[in-house]
């Protein structure tokens, strides 16, 4: 059985963290229908719509990374600025469990779909809003994108080189933390009703979703203790701990010598009896003291060989090693294809594609199959007339108003 | 008719694990209403009991903020589930007590302890079994050595974060584990909704390295289809077509430093900064190819302005830029403080500190912080009341050293 069986969510997501939970709903089993606004893909080829399948064939279908984040559902088309999309959309809430959006916080009750709304339609329905800032409190109106909230969180700031400026993680933390943690509070809200029969609005800031991940560092600037942060790869409870250059272009490894037993596993490895005599490397105290020469023997070391020769003697070793696997590497390194970490999905428009799965795994019953990502509204019909009990002869006028449209267009 | 408890309410979890990711997990269990007890080897404690930051406490095992953070709003007991005695309890606990068990070890280590699915599922098959590992409970690398930055190597996470020209840099703390620990929450609920419903228990075997490999995203499809590799670009935006917008990136200015942003909004940027450069056609037509330049041009601009200023003055062109905020300055932020988004909490261990709220802000009920039990503060409590062990029985534990 799907976990979400039965559970229909009407996603009106944008760029990452709204999709993303709308994807996790999805490959849960529940039915997600993307609610999409007729200007909502570009026209236009842009970066990483892909010219292999041809620059001019529907690029808006041909988004790659909109395509990761869109899995696992259905695609419909509604202009909610004019009152018949609203309508269409109201007569949805109504067969629907779930409306999860990301608008920033006046907009849906700027377009008259506020949460007393919504219940007025379907009093068990859960709202889940997720804001970069929250819906009050005095930035409660900023505009934001994922790597402003990195910098909000305290975690740019944290991050960085020995010596230098802050450092944002990645492309961006707070997008996937806060889309999972959407997805997670909407099925707490689920259970809540299973229990209770109550609906109810759930609110996801962006912002204290990213509180979570650097609770320590609050936690102790709330007390006086001024945390260390840019310490580069360094560790204060491990040495050496750090990323090494191996042979190749951008090549790299990376090593954690956890405890006093491994440092001499390693110190046998680099042959170096004279390290495995001296004290004062025999305690993570004594190491960390003398950090910049270890790294600089280690370093030679790892120089002449291959990351994944370095991982594989050291972990045979027992001693904690990975070689720095570039993004197309996660795409054949054996465990991570082992673990099915990024399923292949057959799009109509982009052929066979990796997409990357949730860090999860039922063992008993597993989650059904990633789908591949709707092409642009394609679902009108079906959830015109199914859900939302629109006859044929509506339909044709909801298109002829360009309420619902089959490809997208600027303005209308 | 709003309720005053957590969604979870009824939910019991039993927390196995130590480190980051499995206590994270429970945590989240717990924020959410579920009651979660924290089983704890007698006198070690869990490992984040001796992980930076260090605050001042009583007792040396009390002051870490880390596993503060990580075990909030939990019942703190001691149980050697290794000796036959603890072992009975802990098996008493999952038949008669738990509907969930989360555990933070490898398979092999766990299996050590009969702390293995197959073990608990024996023992309560409705159970929901949350296993939160570095490399999952199976694939090659199963039994590999790992630890948060050998799980961001391998996840690709580190070959993202850093100067191009530069080593792959680990991002602070803790991140790829915390984030396994979400996902790991997010699976548990899952399986508990349709476990409710079927009377069977599941198993939820969430990785580390996999969460790394999440948090990477986009960039192994764009790989896929380029047919070559995204690199780590700074503070920059990921893009590589010269035509993609551009600031988005982290620049100092005269007081601390400042997220710069401008996507759709190139004009306004011009209109903030005044700097007619700006409006250069070859800067308009492929400002990320001119990020080198912009970078200049924002820096002029930027070095002789306040972060407080410049933010508010491009927030009101609605150009998204925020300040880079200290953790200092996050516990005192006028809006998270109007928000209540930390709790004041007192603790025995460090007496009055901030905490991380509600993440999630629910209509209908409650996310619940609590502060984190002393190592062992429980033991007596739920001997008592959860196993009716006597007050001699629980003695005659003590002094053997079973809690």
């Amino acid at each position: 059985m799907r976990p979400l069986a039965g559970i229909r969510v009407l996603e009106l997501g944008l760029a990452v963290a709204g999709p993303l939970a709308g994807h996790v709903l999805g490959d849960m089993g529940a039915d997600v229908v993307k609610v999409e606004a007729p200007f909502a893909r570009p026209k236009a080829p842009s970066e990483f719509v892909h010219a292999a399948f041809g620059e001019t064939l529907e690029p808006w279908n041909r988004m790659s990374k909109f395509n990761e984040l869109n899995r696992s559902k259905r695609s419909i088309t509604l202009d909610l600025s004019c009152q018949e999309g609203k309508d269409v959309l109201l007569s949805l809430v109504a067969v629907s469990d779930i409306v999860l959006e990301n608008y920033s916080s006046r907009v849906m009750a700027q377009l008259g779909l506020g949460y007393q709304v919504l219940k007025r339609h379907n009093p068990g329905i859960i709202l889940v809003s997720m804001p970069g800032f929250g819906k009050d409190g005095p930035y409660a109106n900023r505009v934001c994108f994922g790597p402003g909230i990195d910098a909000m969180s305290g975690l740019a700031h944290l991050g960085g080189y020995l010596g230098g400026g802050p450092m944002k993680p990645g492309a961006h933390y707070c997008d996937q933390n806060a889309g999972v943690l959407a997805a997670l509070g909407t099925m707490a809200a689920l259970r809540h009703r299973r229990r209770t029969g109550e609906g109810q609005h759930v609110e996801l800031a962006m912002l204290e979703g990213g509180l979570q991940s650097v609770g320590e560092a609050l936690i102790a600037a709330s007390v006086g203790v001024v945390v260390a942060g840019r310490q580069g790869n360094r560790s204060d409870t491990m040495a050496p701990h750090g990323v090494f250059k191996c042979s190749g272009h951008d090549s790299w490894v990376a090593i954690a010598v956890r405890n006093d037993e491994e440092w001499q596993r390693l110190v046998r490895l680099l042959e170096r009896p004279d390290f495995a005599d001296d004290r004062s490397l025999a305690t993570v105290e004594g190491r960390l003291a003398d950090q910049d020469r270890l790294e600089a023997v280690v370093g030679t070391w790892c120089a002449a060989q291959t990351a994944k020769r370095v991982e594989t003697r050291l972990q045979r070793a027992g001693i904690a090693a990975g070689a720095v696997l570039r993004p197309s590497q996660l795409l054949t390194d054996p465990h991570l294809v082992h673990r099915g970490a990024h399923p292949y999905v057959e799009h109509e428009n982009l052929g066979s594609s990796p997409v990357p799965a949730v860090a999860w795994h039922f063992v008993l019953d597993p989650a059904p199959p990633v789908q591949p990502a709707p092409r642009f509204g394609a679902d009108n019909d079906a959830v015109l007339a199914n859900l939302a009990g629109q006859s044929a002869s509506a339909i044709a006028r909801l298109r002829e108003a360009r309420t619902v449209v089959d490809e997208p267009h600027r303005g209308g | 008719m709003t309720s005053t408890v957590g969604a979870l309410e009824d939910v019991n979890v039993l927390d196995m694990a130590s480190g980051v990711g499995g206590p994270f997990c429970a945590k989240l269990l717990a924020s959410l209403g579920a009651s979660v007890i924290k089983v704890e080897q007698p006198g070690v404690g869990d490992s984040t009991r001796r992980s930076p930051p260090f605050v001042p406490s009583d007792r040396p095992l009390e002051g870490r903020a880390l596993f503060h953070n990580l075990n909030l709003g939990k019942w703190g007991i001691t149980l050697d589930v290794e000796s036959p005695a603890g072992q009975e309890l802990f098996q008493r606990l999952v038949t008669s007590w738990a509907n969930v068990v989360v555990t933070g070890e490898p398979y092999l280590a766990l299996r050590s302890r009969h702390l293995d699915w197959e073990s608990l599922l024996a023992l309560n098959p409705r159970l929901v079994v949350v296993a939160v590992s570095d490399f999952g409970m199976d694939g090659p690398a199963r039994d590999y050595a790992g630890c948060e930055l050998v799980s961001l190597a391998l996840g690709g996470y580190l070959q993202l974060t850093g100067d191009p020209d530069r080593e792959p840099l680990k991002p602070y703390g803790h991140q790829a584990e915390y984030h396994a620990g979400l996902h790991a929450a997010a699976g548990a609920v899952a399986a508990l909704l349709r476990t409710e419903i079927t009377g069977k228990g599941e198993v939820v075997d969430a990785s580390v390295v996999e969460a790394a490999s999440f948090l990477s995203s986009a960039a192994p499809g764009w790989s896929y289809f380029l047919g070559e590799d995204t690199n780590r670009v700074g503070n920059r935006n990921t893009s590589m077509d010269p035509k993609q917008m551009y600031p988005s990136t982290i620049r100092p200015c005269r007081d601390g430093w400042v997220h710069a942003h401008a996507s759709r909004e190139a004009e306004m940027l011009e209109v903030l900064v005044g700097d007619p450069e700006l409006g250069r056609a070859e800067l308009r037509a492929e400002p990320k190819g001119h990020a080198d330049e912009i970078d200049a041009i924002l820096d002029r601009w930027l070095a002789t302005r306040d972060r407080g200023a410049i933010v508010e003055e491009a927030q009101r062109l609605r150009l998204p830029f925020t300040e880079v905020l200290t953790p200092e300055e996050v516990v005192v932020d006028p809006h998270l403080v109007a928000r209540g988004a930390l709790i004041e909490l007192e603790s025995p261990s460090i007496g009055r500190a901030s905490y991380p709220h509600a993440s999630i802000r629910f209509g209908a009920s409650e996310w619940i912080t609590a502060r984190a039990p002393r190592l062992g503060e429980h033991t007596v409590e739920v001997l008592g009341q959860v196993l009716n062990l006597t007050t001699e029985e629980i003695l005659t534990l003590q002094r053997s050293g079973v809690v």
